[in-house]
């Protein structure tokens, strides 16, 4: 994926990101970081395709993109299931094939026994790996992220945090993955991207150097602090 | 029956104070002119049940026809109205005139038009009852969550696939809400259209009943007249309301117990 002088001015002239420039190899996990509001949900959306840059290219070629919100954003009158099967339902997959196909991405992030309840019926990180599951039933080639465990309590939030990682492990897709959390993007990413303040520019750009299976304990160990800080310098360095 | 009185005991009580007070105030007054007692309502509505049955049926067909047009008509007015700001800018105040007509004043009006009959009657209904619907319909078009409709929007869903699939199910609780509404006002505006229609085919309506009744000066089977097309009102609100009931109860907060 290439982004080449990505330029962004919104409608009342804020400069959202200026002149930013990036590389993403295919089946790379990537976090970008930075200050609230500095532009990185912006620059997720233009890459999804649901904003236009206002200068600047985006390719990305061929390849399925999958999106995750900053809430799980469920249709709350269907079940699981369904919710699950939606982006198939909408290309127009053949009924049991995209109810099959929803089963194993819901089995895929534990919810093989939730499969007939209702949104209102789950618990926040239910909903979130709902979610998750509506994003990887299409074996998507880009899995795109924007701060999507934000909301959720911190062990909910690990927790997800690992599933996500199996995931990637399992499927290799390139994710890019948008949270301001120095711990979580280096728990799950191998490179993390720190923007500054706005206009949104790259500060840093640091490869992460763990183990591609992380189990939960790796977060207490030296070389997952070192990292951690070292983002969080680079954080500090952008004006956050 | 434990859960059904659970659930009415409230508004059940309120009912037989009011009916208690009111008893107590026309007994006072001595007038059953100007107001008869509960007791003499009741007993007049059971003396004439057969007319007040006959009227209340004409009445309903008629009330039935014009909420169901408003439902129709409102609910395609409102996706109409949903499909473009120019499209709203442009037609969207002229819907207030449903709201803002004094029925009394445009029901002659209709009677010249379509002739002292149901569809008088009916159109009456339908032009009071009409607007809550688009306005119930517009708003829960409009207030789709953004987030949905980008991720319709990344799957390449159709305008179709939007509308059916997005757009309709998140607007109906506040499509029910118009419905709701809609429905006592199909009621007022069918008691009005046959205020000024007056008998029309081979039955009279309550609006009638009500008019030749104050004309002889009865005013308990007024009363009695009244309460029924109150009755009906209810009514339709209730199959309303079971219908969201059904539709909604599962996921829509506002259909979860409370």
């Amino acid at each position: 994926m290439q982004i080449a002088n990505l330029h962004k001015v919104f409608d009342n002239d804020v400069v959202a990101i200026e002149n930013l420039s990036l590389e993403i190899n295919p089946g790379e996990f990537v976090a970008i970081l930075g200050p609230s509001g500095c532009g990185k949900s912006t620059l997720l959306r233009i890459i999804a395709g649901l904003e236009k840059p206002t200068g600047g290219t985006v390719q990305i070629g061929q390849g399925k993109i999958a999106y995750v919100f900053q809430d799980s954003h469920l249709l709350p009158w269907r079940n699981v299931l369904r919710n699950a099967a939606l982006p198939l339902e909408l290309a127009g997959v053949e009924r049991t094939d995209r109810i099959a196909a929803a089963r194993e991405a819901l089995s895929q992030v534990g919810l093989a026994d939730a499969v007939q309840r209702y949104p209102a019926q789950l618990s926040g990180g239910m909903k979130m790996r709902v979610s998750m599951a509506r994003a990887m039933v299409t074996h998507p080639d880009f899995l795109l992220l924007d701060e999507p465990f934000a909301a959720l309590d911190e062990i909910n939030r690990q927790k997800l945090d690992e599933q996500l990682r199996r995931l990637w492990l399992l499927h290799r897709m390139t994710v890019i993955f948008v949270t301001h959390s120095t711990a979580e993007a280096t728990f799950l990413a191998d490179r993390a991207i720190v923007l500054s303040t706005r206009p949104a520019r790259i500060v840093a750009d640091l490869p992460i150097d763990l183990p591609p299976d992380r189990p939960a304990v790796i977060r207490s160990s030296p070389a997952f602090a070192t990292t951690t800080q070292k983002i969080y310098d680079a954080l500090e360095r952008g004006g956050a | 029956m434990q859960t059904f009185l659970a659930v009415f005991w409230p508004p059940v009580l309120v009912l037989i104070a009011a009916i208690i007070i009111l008893h107590i105030w026309a007994s006072a007054l001595d007038e059953p002119f100007l107001l008869p007692t509960p007791r003499a309502i009741v007993r007049i509505a059971i003396n004439r049940r057969d007319d007040l049955l006959s009227a209340l049926w004409t009445t309903t067909e008629a009330a039935l026809i014009g909420f169901f047009c408003s439902a129709a008509g409102g609910i395609a007015a409102g996706v109409a109205l949903s499909a473009s700001s120019l499209v709203r800018r442009a037609f969207y105040p002229y819907t207030v005139f449903f709201q803002t007509v004094p029925i009394i004043a445009v029901a002659p009006l209709l009677m010249i038009w379509c002739g002292p009959g149901l569809p008088a009657v009916a159109l009456c209904a339908f032009i009071v009852s009409v607007f809550p619907v688009i306005a119930g319909t517009l708003t829960g078009l409009l207030s789709t969550d953004p987030a949905l409709e980008d991720l319709f929007r990344l799957y390449g869903a159709s305008r179709w696939a939007k509308m059916w699939k997005l757009r309709l199910p998140s607007a109906l609780p506040s499509i029910f809400t118009g419905l709701r509404v809609a429905a006592g006002l199909a009621v007022i505006g069918t008691v009005v259209g046959e205020f000024l229609v007056g008998v029309y085919g081979p039955r009279e309506g309550l609006g009638v009943r009500i008019v030749s009744a104050k004309k002889q000066g009865r005013t308990d089977e007024v009363f009695a007249a009244v309460l029924v097309a109150s009755l009906l009102g209810l009514a339709m609100f209730a199959v309303i309301n079971l219908a969201a009931k059904l539709l909604l109860g599962r996921w829509h907060a506002s259909e979860q117990d409370h």
